[in-house]
């Protein structure tokens, strides 16, 4: 059954931004998300609600995160070419 | 942390994959990550969990941007759910033992900006004033249900221990919290139009 139409679909929506929906529930919600352009709009609706944090809780992650994360997603690949951000700035190569 | 629109094009260039897309990704974590890691630690409490979170978090970033939607979504917010979601897998797979205190009114404006964002078109801001309003309106259970399932990730089960009631109570007070909420906020759009 398509989930677009199920009556509960707002109830799911908000349930699944609060995150109260989980295990099975949250995977069928998900896969229709995937699936389902009406459900993916419908929860985008119910998204600009959520709340924004304060920059209060903001807390610095240790200095080893980064480098871990270039490293594992071999982000090096990604980079501009030294010579090429050289000349970007107007140096002569 | 920058403005939305710096996040957006931050985004895009890392979804573009071309040169340049670690340098943008780079931005986009030096930007986000405080936020990103705050939320991670307030779901999981643990500092080594919250570091998996977001080193997960920020991987599925790299490997989603292209799915991100400017025109509908907004940045932080979506990179806020793929933290979330990660930080919820994740209690589902660990026993986290919780020591929380009762969120009082008064936290909703500690934890979050109910200001509207610099570049909020007037919907948007006054939506956050009236979700804020609304909550205030919503019966003290209900509310706290609502607070602790979104800010600690509590699942049903998390809360009914927490509050001390039973499942069923605790499905309601989030059924109907939410329900509340929606047609609070509703009604408040209503009005204006």
């Amino acid at each position: 059954m398509k989930l677009a139409r199920d009556p509960n679909l707002d109830a799911l929506c908000g349930e699944y931004l609060l995150g109260t929906l989980r295990g099975a529930a949250r995977r069928r919600f998900e896969r229709a998300l995937r699936e389902e352009p009406l459900v993916a709009a419908r929860l985008r609706h119910w998204q600009g609600l959520a709340p924004r944090y304060s920059a209060m809780i903001e807390t610095p992650p240790p200095a080893s995160a980064w480098p871990r994360l270039e490293r594992e997603l071999g982000l090096s690949r990604y980079r501009t070419p030294w010579h090429r951000r050289v000349s970007l700035r107007g140096t002569p190569p | 942390m920058r403005s939305d629109a710096d996040i957006k094009r931050l985004l895009l260039a890392t979804a573009a994959r071309g040169e340049g897309a670690a340098e943008a990704f780079e931005g986009l974590y030096k930007a986000c990550s405080p936020l990103l890691f705050g939320i991670a630690q307030r779901i999981v409490r643990r500092r080594e969990l919250a570091e998996e979170v977001l080193h997960d978090g920020f991987t599925r970033i790299w490997a989603a941007a292209g799915r991100f939607d400017p025109l509908a979504e907004q940045p932080v917010a979506w990179m806020a759910a793929i933290v979330r979601n990660r930080a919820l897998d994740l209690m589902a797979s660990h026993d986290v033992s919780r020591v929380d205190s009762y969120p009082e009114e008064d936290e909703l404006d500690r934890l979050f900006d109910w200001s509207p964002a610099a570049d909020d078109s007037v919907d948007a801001g006054r939506a956050s004033r009236w979700l804020r309003d609304c909550l205030g309106e919503l019966r003290p259970q209900e509310r706290q249900a609502l607070v602790l399932a979104y800010d600690r990730g509590m699942s049903h089960s998390d809360l009914a221990a927490h509050l001390a009631q039973p499942l069923g109570t605790v499905k309601t007070w989030v059924r109907r919290g939410l329900a509340n909420l929606r047609s609070c906020v509703e009604e408040c759009m209503g009005a204006v139009r």
